[in-house]
């Protein structure tokens, strides 16, 4: 039996002590002596919500499927053990060998959102591993992030010896390759970290130095060595079908959030809306070959025993098979007695056929995302999704037997105007009608029920609103409020609801999502002061933070509701994500004159993303 | 797996376990979660609930505390076809990890009881564990037990559970048997029944407590093993893994 770290005194004390034993069915368990790598692969929050994540498992079976490495798993102590571990001086440790992760040779972070920062600091202070780049040794590991907000690394640049931006099945190995002939060879750590900055899509922060011009924005980015590179360019893999895919994942001990398969469907988008990040980052967008799929789903079904599995992809309508690949997954899963839980997906015939078959129709609501309340602000955002869409789906959907309906919107968006806010009740409104208008009261199932959400609009970099000013966080208020307003005043308001989340937090992601390096000062603080868990509602606290930002003379909005100048350097600037700057900034004009660009299948925009291989509409 | 069909009439099978290491503290829900992940991937031909969310027809015979072991853990399931009890309990323990192991599958008869509602007593050890303080000499000697014993009330406070009262229990009756065994183990059987189960840990705190050493009880320091769970079949007490046949 293997022997764990924290001793039976903890563990009887502790919430769920599951989470920290590891030996999972799936995981994979290597004999330390046998291998020349030891990885550490980390998720900076709860056990929980990392077993959730799928990156985790693609890289997991990758880097074990190398003979020569052994990938294990860590996560964040939740906070009753966190508080133990730093009482009586326990090492953070990884599941599979419970061994110190100090011990690794790599200690790799998954970047998925800003509010998990502080966490980034927990595992490196429990691990007992400098902070900071510049004062590690050998005896430390290689510190390496990925994941979509290595595509603003700056603001946690301090902590990395390496980003690796973009996919990770490509690099990994050449990584590893260099690793072992540093070593063997007697080579510096910097030397190290030199020879890997020239591998493709590595970025080696501490080598690079930035200038700041008296107003705060950059001046300049260059890197120590003249063989490094100016830009770092991104990893894509071109063909999906012919790299990893794990069909044994390791199944957690306690549930999961997302307890239940993924299949990761395609990769990109090509509606191009201008708030959206993801769609930019994954471009080209690249399918999965539907055999390769069908395959695969049954694999994971055998494997695993899970009782549900989920599409991924930022829009699986545009998913070319999507009707073969659906009446597959319907068939085998009826057999094998397993739920699918559908993904967004455009409403029209077929879809509504699907969730029929798939979902029980008096409890499932159909789903749209208008984002803004306009026709005129959903072309600002270039957000295809019309009003006749929407009650033409709804009116389908109504005759089908639906009664629920769920709107998402985002209040802030650039060039919003209290018309554009007032537009989301009177969409609503319509909807409502319209049930009333198509089914006659004898084929009622009921009320209609119609859910409207909306949550704060934050600029991400790599998107045509990186230049946009975010609003304010009492502006915020005051929109919800005339949401509010505006629904309460219809006429059909009584089967209207609407939820929205007080965010203040999203004001901190504002600021790490376009900060630089003077932000990691503030993060510091902050953590110095208890913030930890921030992505946790419970945990998080507003006042900490605004201390921090006090203490360390920054000024939250300049990172925040500035508006950008359209020649300012920004400080991802130096990554080529495939998408030119260029292109963002037409789009960000175009956003401002109402002009919406029609997505990639049906005319190229010429957004750069070409220059990758693979790219299923590029020429 | 095959789509029941109506006519057919589905098998009760009783599953043995046995639970130990670092498995130990995963708690009984997420080992519920666990078998019907395992039962799922061996390919084993559950019978499914009806309705609008079918589950499979499995029920555990008593939960395992955080913490305790055991070398006999029984659940219950209905199934739709069957090969060999050695070929199921190979095809089933092929989906375990470290530290769960699958003893034996039986047939149960067809009239047989529920395992929850079947189950009477429990035999348990119990030992000091290795990274504790080795108080059990205060207890584990026969003068203790049988002043313990002699007694005809022994009560223990239940803490209120959510800011209820604290309840006082009767337990004298639920103790049926105690051993004292060499190296400062117990051996104790103990009512088990829906209605009148006694903790092992009760008779610990109760044991310290006549021994006039109370500050000295940690109940972490206690490995609880429960050994085997009992039913009553004409007037006998029988395992509950002896209720059935081997096929």
């Amino acid at each position: 039996m293997r022997k764990l770290m924290l001793p039976d005194r903890v563990l009887m004390k502790i919430d769920k002590p599951a989470r920290y034993i590891g030996g999972e069915f799936g995981s994979i368990m290597k004999d330390p002596c046998k291998v020349d790598i030891r990885f550490a692969m980390c998720f900076p929050d709860v056990y929980e919500i990392g077993m959730s994540h799928l990156g985790i498992q693609i890289l997991y079976d990758m880097f074990n499927k190398f003979e020569d490495t052994w990938c294990e798993r860590v996560y964040s102590p939740w906070n009753d053990l966190d508080e133990i571990m730093r009482k009586e001086s326990i090492p953070l440790f990884a599941l599979e060998s419970q061994d110190p992760i100090k011990d690794f040779d790599f200690l790799g972070i998954t970047l998925q959102y800003e509010m998990c920062y502080t966490n980034i600091l927990q595992i490196l202070d429990l691990s007992g591993i400098p902070f900071i780049n510049s004062d590690r040794t050998w005896d430390d590991p290689i510190v390496i992030g990925g994941g979509p907000c290595a595509y603003n690394p700056e603001p946690i640049a301090p902590l990395f010896d390496i980003f690796y931006i973009g996919e990770g099945e490509t690099n990994y190995r050449e990584l590893l390759d260099l690793y072992k002939m540093s070593k063997a060879g007697g080579d510096s750590r910097e030397e190290f970290l030199h020879k890997a900055s020239l591998i493709g899509g590595m970025y080696v922060p501490s080598l690079y130095e930035t200038e700041y011009k008296e107003d705060g924005t950059i001046k300049s980015f260059t890197p120590k060595y003249s063989d490094m590179p100016l830009k770092v360019r991104k990893e894509a893999v071109a063909d999906l079908n012919n790299t990893y895919y794990p069909t044994k994942p390791v199944i957690p001990f306690i549930k999961a959030t997302q307890d239940r398969l993924t299949l990761e469907i395609m990769r990109g988008c090509i509606r191009g809306c201008r708030f959206c990040q993801a769609g930019q980052l994954y471009k080209p967008i690249r399918e999965r070959d539907v055999e390769f799929l069908k395959e695969t789903a049954s694999k994971l079904i055998e494997n695993t025993g899970h009782e549900e599995i989920n599409l991924s992809s930022l829009s699986s309508s545009d998913y070319s098979k999507l009707e073969e690949l659906l009446e597959f997954l319907i068939e085998i899963c009826k057999e094998k007695r397993v739920n699918i839980s559908l993904p967004s997906l455009r409403i029209d015939a077929f879809s509504l056929d699907v969730m029929n078959k798939v979902q029980d129709v008096k409890k499932s609501s159909l789903t749209f995302a208008p984002e803004a309340g306009t026709q005129r602000l959903r072309n600002i955002i270039n957000k295809g999704l019309t009003k006749e869409d929407i009650l033409g789906g709804a009116e389908m959907a109504f005759l089908g037997g639906w009664n629920k309906v769920k709107l998402y919107f985002m209040l802030g968006l650039p060039f919003e105007t209290k018309e554009d806010i007032l537009g989301i009740g009177e969409l609503c409104n319509d909807i409502a009608k319209l049930y009333y208008d198509t089914v006659p009261k004898e084929k009622r199932n009921g009320k209609i029920s119609i859910t409207a959400s909306t949550s704060f609009f934050i600029p991400k970099p790599f998107t045509a609103f990186q230049w946009a000013p975010m609003g304010k966080m009492e502006d915020f208020r005051e929109k919800a409020f005339i949401t509010r307003e505006g629904i309460l005043s219809q006429l059909n308001q009584r089967s209207i609801t609407y939820n929205w989340h007080d965010t203040d937090v999203s004001v901190l992601e504002g600021v790490f999502a376009r900060g630089d390096r003077r932000v990691f000062d503030v993060l510091l603080n902050a953590y110095k002061k208890g913030c930890m868990f921030d992505a946790w509602t419970d945990s998080f606290s507003y006042d900490r933070w605004a201390e921090s930002f006090k203490e360390c003379n920054v000024d939250m909005n300049f990172y925040t509701v500035r508006t950008r100048e359209d020649d300012e350097i920004f400080p991802w600037d130096f990554i080529d994500a495939g998408v030119t700057k260029n292109y963002l900034l037409r789009e960000w004009k175009r956003a401002q004159a109402g002009e919406v660009t029609p997505n990639c299948r049906a005319k190229c925009a010429g957004c750069g993303a070409a220059s990758f291989e693979g790219g299923k509409f590029c020429f | 797996m095959l789509l029941e069909s109506n006519n057919k009439e589905s098998i009760k099978l009783r599953i043995k376990f046995a639970k130990e290491g670092p498995v130990k503290y995963i708690g009984h829900l997420d080992i519920m979660r666990f078998f019907q992940k395992a039962i799922r991937r061996s390919g084993i031909d559950i019978k499914y609930t009806g309705g609008y969310s079918p589950h499979q027809v499995m029920s555990f015979a008593q939960p395992l505390g955080v913490g305790d072991i055991s070398d006999a853990e029984y659940l219950d399931i209905e199934v739709w076809n069957v090969t060999s009890s050695e070929e199921m309990t190979a095809s089933l323990d092929a989906q375990m990890v470290e530290g769960l192991k699958i003893l034996d599958i039986i047939k149960l008869p067809k009239e047989c009881r529920n395992a929850m509602s079947s189950v009477e007593t429990a035999s348990y050890e119990l030992y000091i564990k290795d990274e504790y303080e080795d108080t059990s000499s205060l207890i584990c000697n026969p003068k203790t037990v049988d002043l313990l014993l002699s007694k005809d009330s022994i009560t223990v406070v239940k803490p209120g559970k959510k800011g209820k009262e604290d309840t006082i229990k009767e337990i004298r009756d639920g103790i049926l048997k105690i051993e004292v065994m060499e190296n400062n183990h117990f051996k104790m059987l103990l009512n088990a029944s829906s209605s009148g189960n006694i903790k092992p840990d009760y008779v610990i705190s109760s044991l310290y407590k006549v021994a006039d050493s109370e500050d000295k009880y940690d109940p972490d320091a206690w490995q609880i093993k429960r050994l085997d769970l009992y039913t009553l079949i004409d007037e006998k007490y029988v395992s509950l893994g002896d209720v059935g046949e081997r096929f």
